[in-house]
């Protein structure tokens, strides 16, 4: 409960005060105020010159507000940016596991492929692969003249 | 703005968000070729290559030593040619990248001696794999040469 509906229902039960509401505020105006000091005046107009300075928050606090109202007025925007998430937060790590594979030295040997081997007329050609590390081996076996 | 074209837009939204899911292919490949001489030495010597590499020829040929000759090192652009000469083989490796797609190395490989070449052929290497172009006669043995390409 707010401190005005605290008030509200203190005044709907309290006869005094209902009575003493309307001119209180009239009451108080016409009080006299003594006016500020010099020193005082020029704390005041420090106070408000800083605050006038700082800078306006820019965090999640602020901003939050803002993307609420937003998404209000322009539900399609609110909708493009769940998709955007959605697509990004699904490939990112697709991605970064595809560039941090580290292939073994026989992975990549065997993914190595010979598509195409001419050799001299007076040569021979072997193609072999090593046991383990897969290494391709393009065997050259030249006949002696 | 309907949902359908919400739908579009979200995409399109997520395609600017991603922009490492295409990156651009390299233009220069880089090259090393080990050069290996195999021979059958009486007696035996040792042989002076990485373990590895040699447990995977002794598994496939029956040379009794693999002696290090020495490694080239290089880069090309694609349809450029990178070659490496072994002088004491009077051979040289040539090899020109056709391609690049993802992670894969498309290139022509020859060895050429005296001008003429003795074997040329296309090869796809995934990059960091490795080829072996080797059975020439040199005057120790026989030449092996492994090609890597990244």
């Amino acid at each position: 409960m707010t401190r005005g509906d605290r008030e509200v229902r203190h005044l709907a039960r309290c006869a005094a005060c209902r009575e003493t509401a309307p001119t209180l505020g009239g009451a108080l105006r016409a009080a006299p105020v003594a006016p500020l000091s010099a020193r005082e005046r020029a704390r005041v107009w420090a106070a408000v010159r800083s605050g006038m300075g700082a800078p306006r928050g820019l965090g999640l606090d602020a901003l939050l507000p803002r993307l609420r109202g937003l998404a209000r007025r322009r539900p399609a925007l609110a909708w493009a940016a769940a998709v955007a998430a959605t697509v990004t937060l699904v490939l990112a790590p697709l991605h970064v596991g595809r560039e941090r594979r580290v292939f073994s030295q026989a992975e990549l040997n065997a993914q190595t492929t010979v598509e195409h081997v001419d050799a001299a007329p007076s040569a021979s050609v072997l193609l072999l692969e090593t046991p383990n590390q897969r290494l391709s081996i393009i065997w050259v076996i030249e006949e002696l003249p | 703005m309907t949902h359908r074209a919400a739908l579009a837009l979200g995409l399109v939204l997520a395609a600017g968000l991603a922009p490492a899911a295409a990156p651009a292919q390299p233009r220069t490949v880089g090259f090393s070729a080990q050069a290996i001489e195999a021979s059958n030495p009486t007696p035996p010597g040792r042989s002076d290559i990485d373990p590895a590499l040699l447990g995977e020829l002794k598994a496939t040929f029956q040379f009794t030593r693999y002696r290090a000759l020495g490694t080239a090192r290089g880069s090309a652009e694609i349809g450029r040619t990178w070659s490496a000469s072994f002088a004491g083989a009077g051979l040289t490796l040539e090899v020109t990248p056709k391609s690049v797609d993802g992670g894969t190395i498309t290139v022509e490989a020859r060895l050429v001696r005296g001008g003429s070449p003795v074997v040329a052929s296309t090869l796809r290497i995934a990059s960091g794999g490795k080829v072996l172009l080797g059975g020439p006669t040199i005057a120790g043995g026989r030449i092996l040469v492994v090609l890597t390409a990244r």
